[in-house]
């Protein structure tokens, strides 16, 4: 409710005037009807907005998981990702985020190896990419056959982590959005079937103005 | 006693507008002060002000000198903004916080650092003649140009303020390279390589590869392997430029030191295996690394780095922006979207450079700012006051080098600027032009409307609701009156000539304006009789001046939202009398403040029956048509022959005396209480306040001319007047006296 003052103030004496009156009341009757508004409220007041200031200008949204590669026991935390099975979400990787139109910038990273299985001979067809709202943006789309890729001496048997890498800036309109962290393998699948992810992570800072 | 025979009555004179001049048409007043003209078409006693924060008990906010004030909306009407200017710091109000004590609901929102404000600055203010603060409304958020000294442009976007624009460039980087080529060492790249080491290994030409620099295949021959070109020596140079969280960018810093791509060709190892390897030459190509990237000023948000080709080769020296390596191509707003990162690994080859960088100059402190046509436009910067200069589009402070006009030829300062149908209006002292788009297609254009009517007060600029634009000048208040291909520019204000002449004219440079809109009248506050402050208010309707003094308004606005209150900062008298700085709602009264008693006024012109006019006459009855208002009377004065002295008091009811209305309060004899009865014993009812006649004898024997002075400090509304008069040719009388 607005701050209103009444038009005209009564004094002993004045003749008493339904104009005046109503027209002094109408100032306060109006909001009485009206909305509440930023004069009774403080950025930040509504309980359901607690969450994150109004005038926030970075809001960081992060999901990890971390796994240890050399882990030859439970594998806790790998994640196992079959060849030819197309885009296919990291285990935990996705971010759910409610906010108004802001720019995100979107960091994806991870570990893959080929453990535990025995060594395969196959190269990786590997690419990874971040999904926003269901659908693989295609400029963060990274990997493939190249030599950038591969990991060092991927054919010598050892044991070899590659890491990867991707990340996005782009502008979201206001509302509730999922990010997720995708990866995709192509094989000759006698020679490579799957890849095993260990420690990943999704960040994604929120650039609202 | 005079025979009623030869009386001649005059006409109903609805008297809603004053002239200075001697000689007016009867319905024309003197003087009318501190009435307003209400819906009813009556004038009625200015109520008010109230202050716009009660008293809650703690007393009022601290305010100090009031200079300026300022209402908007933002965020498509969800955030309501008020600005004021109180001494040296800038407050913002914050309606829900009435509580806390100290200034609230105010906030600090720029002043010096003991204030604990948003921006500190010192802005210095102090009483010399200067412009009110200035303030423009953008789409992004308000520019605020306090008054004093120090000042400089503001940027307030309902959230955050930070000064308008960047006022210097940033330092330039510091470019890093390694040698081109590889090392020859055998048993370091050639061993990791060694593709009979393990497996099939990888080609020394799929290694990760550099795209800085250029290659000569000069002589190279296609089907050569061992020779496949050579990398020229080149060399980069680097700028840095901010920009902040409302897209404004800083002036490009000077570049970095050159940076050295040494020349190369092709690579060659001998491998463990003790074979010869060659790889092309493009592996060979370098990345190079810029380090002590400076960060922004605070509400920098992002650095864009801009980057030659290579100046040897290229045939180019200018500066190109680099795309980010994260995502957005060129894009994308800026190379480094965060004001942290203090290097930036650069692989970008010279093909991927194509966007020139804009190159904005440093802010320089200005005095006004409007915006028109998409742009924000600035003039009376403090080092060229005759200097106008627009933005980029929607960067309401990054001033490109080019884009400045200086529309007076002869140099003179800009002393306002505003906003018309056909573009936009810029003043000096005297003269007026209109900014418009240049018939050619590109810029703008100047064009001169009057070379003798300028502005002598950028606050006093006003629209009416036909279009007209009103401002003060140097010969008085002038209207623009818009039309296609430019419009005309005519003086409004030859009626109260005479009594703009008492305007101190070392000050009218502060002279402040708003539109009223429940009234329909300009206002403008000015300082007259050698005042320092703005004493005096002159309201235009359209047709004519009234005048009015409840305020000393040191600058006024209406609210932009629903209310549509006109707000005054400045100094009320409430009765006691106490003097008290602060923010006033003008035409509204409250009962925690009760201003000074203060007369209000309708002073008649000169008047003569028309049968009479050659000859003198005698005024005998005055008949005055009021509302009824209270349970008081009021004066009538009289004056006679072209002279000050009053000759005559004569007391008026304000209320008829033959049907008394309702009057609230015990307080009056010969009111009956609220809530009583009438005197006939009747329950007394509301009603609209009905007009009535009332008379009052007059004596004015054989005048040439007489006039009614009409003073009441309490409440009245006055509806019109006439006069019988009775002729006296024979008057023994030679002269008046």
């Amino acid at each position: 409710m607005s701050w209103r003052f009444p038009r005209f103030r009564l004094r002993d004496g004045n003749a008493l005037s339904t104009d005046d009156t109503n027209e002094s009341f109408l100032e306060s009757a109006d909001e009485m009807s009206g909305r509440l508004n930023e004069h009774n409220w403080a950025s930040g007041t509504i309980p359901a907005r607690t969450d994150v200031d109004q005038d926030a200008a970075f809001v960081w949204h992060q999901v990890a998981v971390a796994g240890d590669m050399f882990d030859t026991g439970g594998q806790v935390n790998w994640f196992e990702v079959g060849a030819n099975t197309g885009w296919v979400r990291l285990g935990g990787m996705i971010l759910t985020i409610t906010g108004p139109s802001a720019l995100y910038w979107i960091h994806a990273s991870s570990v893959y190896q080929r453990r535990p299985t025995p060594p395969h001979t196959g190269l990786p067809y590997i690419k990874w990419a971040i999904r926003v709202d269901g659908q693989i943006i295609p400029e963060s789309v990274v990997g493939g056959l190249e030599g950038d890729f591969l990991p060092f001496n991927w054919n010598a048997s050892r044991r070899i982590g590659a890491p990867i890498e991707t990340n996005l800036l782009t502008s979201i309109s206001g509302g509730q959005h999922t990010i997720e962290f995708c990866v995709r393998l192509d094989s000759v699948a006698t020679l490579l079937n799957h890849l095993e992810f260990v420690s990943r992570e999704l960040i994604c800072l929120e650039m609202r103005r | 006693m005079a025979d009623t025979r030869y009386r001649y009555r005059s006409e109903t004179l609805p008297i809603r507008i004053e002239s200075g001049k001697l000689l007016t048409p009867a319905d024309i007043g003197s003087q009318i002060h501190n009435m307003y003209f209400t819906a009813e078409g009556t004038l009625r006693t200015v109520w008010g002000p109230a202050p716009y924060v009660p008293n809650y008990g703690a007393g009022y906010p601290a305010y100090n000198e009031m200079h300026g004030i300022y209402h908007t909306t933002m965020w498509g009407g969800t955030r309501d903004v008020l600005l004021i200017q109180t001494g040296d710091e800038v407050w913002i109000f914050e309606g829900w916080t009435t509580g806390g004590g100290g200034i609230t609901p105010w906030r600090v929102l720029i002043g010096p650092g003991a204030s604990n404000p948003d921006q500190p600055a010192q802005i210095d203010s102090d009483r010399r003649p200067r412009f009110p603060a200035q303030f423009e409304t953008t789409p992004a958020g308000v520019v605020i140009i306090p008054r004093g000294e120090g000042s400089r442009p503001y940027f307030y976007d309902g959230q955050a303020v930070l000064p308008l624009g960047y006022d210097h460039s940033p330092e330039p980087p510091e470019g890093w390279s390694k040698d081109a080529g590889y090392d020859h060492t055998a048993g370091t790249l050639a061993t990791a390589l060694d593709p009979t080491a393990a497996g099939p290994g990888i080609a020394l030409d799929q290694i990760p590869r550099g795209r800085l620099g250029m290659i000569s295949t000069d002589g190279v021959q296609v089907d050569d392997t061992t020779d496949t070109g050579r990398i020229l020596e080149g060399t980069y140079r680097c700028s840095v430029q901010w920009i902040d969280r409302w897209g404004n960018l800083s002036p490009l810093s000077s570049p970095s030191g050159e940076l050295r791509v040494t020349a190369s060709h092709t690579a060659h190892d001998i491998t463990a295996a003790g074979l010869l390897q060659f790889a092309r030459v493009e592996c060979q190509l370098p990345e190079v690394m810029w380090t002590g990237i400076p960060e922004g000023p605070t509400g920098t948000i992002g650095r864009v780095l801009c980057r030659t080709k290579d100046l040897k080769n290229s045939g180019t020296t200018k500066m190109f922006e680099l795309p980010p390596n994260a995502g957005g191509g060129t894009q994308a707003f800026s190379t480094l979207p965060d004001n942290v990162t203090v290097s930036f690994p650069d692989n970008i080859p010279d093909s991927w450079l194509i966007r020139e960088p804009d190159e904005p100059e440093a802010v320089v402190p200005f005095l006004l700012y409007k915006v028109a046509f998409g742009r924000g436009w600035a003039a009376n910067f403090t080092d060229d006051p005759s200097r106008l200069q627009y933005t980029m589009p929607g960067r309401w402070g990054t001033f490109l080098k080019e884009n400045r006009i200086y529309p007076d030829p002869s140099g003179g300062e800009i002393t306002g600027m505003f906003t018309a149908p056909e573009g936009l209006l810029v003043f000096t002292e005297s003269s007026t032009f209109l900014i418009v788009i240049s018939y050619g297609g590109e810029g703008f254009q100047t064009n001169t409307l009057s070379r003798t009517a300028g502005c002598v007060a950028p606050s006093s600029l006003a629209a009416l609701p036909d279009g007209r634009i009103i401002w003060l000048g140097q010969e008085g208040f002038y209207a623009y009156t818009p039309a296609e291909g430019g419009g005309s520019i005519g003086v409004i204000s030859e009626p109260i000539e005479r009594e703009l002449r008492s305007i101190n004219r070392a000050r009218r440079l502060q002279a402040t304006a708003a539109f009223d809109v429940k009234e329909a009248k300009y206002r403008c506050w000015v300082p007259h009789d050698a005042s320092i402050q703005n004493n005096r208010c002159w309201e235009y309707d359209g047709e004519g001046w009234t005048r009015r003094t409840d305020t000393l308004a040191a600058d006024v606005c209406t609210t932009k939202d629903h209310r549509n209150y006109m707000l005054a900062a400045g100094r009320a008298t409430e009765a006691g009398p106490i003097a008290r700085d602060g923010v006033w709602v003008l035409d509204h009264e409250v009962r925690s403040f009760a201003p000074a008693s203060r007369p209000s006024r309708v002073v008649t012109s000169w008047l003569r029956g028309l049968r009479a006019a050659a000859q003198r006459g005698s005024p005998v009855t005055v008949y005055l048509w009021f509302r009824e208002m209270s349970s008081g009377t009021l004066n009538v004065e009289v004056q006679r022959d072209w002279r000050s002295d009053v000759t005559q008091t004569a007391s008026v009811f304000l209320h008829p005396q033959d049907d008394f209305p309702a009057f609230l309060g015990p307080t009056d004899a010969a009111a009956a209480d609220y809530g009583g009865v009438d005197p006939d014993g009747d329950p007394l009812t509301w009603e609209r306040r009905r007009p009535y006649w009332t008379r009052a004898d007059i004596h004015v024997p054989s005048a040439e001319a007489f006039r009614l002075r009409i003073t009441h400090t309490g409440d009245w509304e006055f509806i019109g007047m006439s006069f019988d008069e009775v002729p006296h040719p024979d008057s023994f009388r030679s002269a008046p006296k």
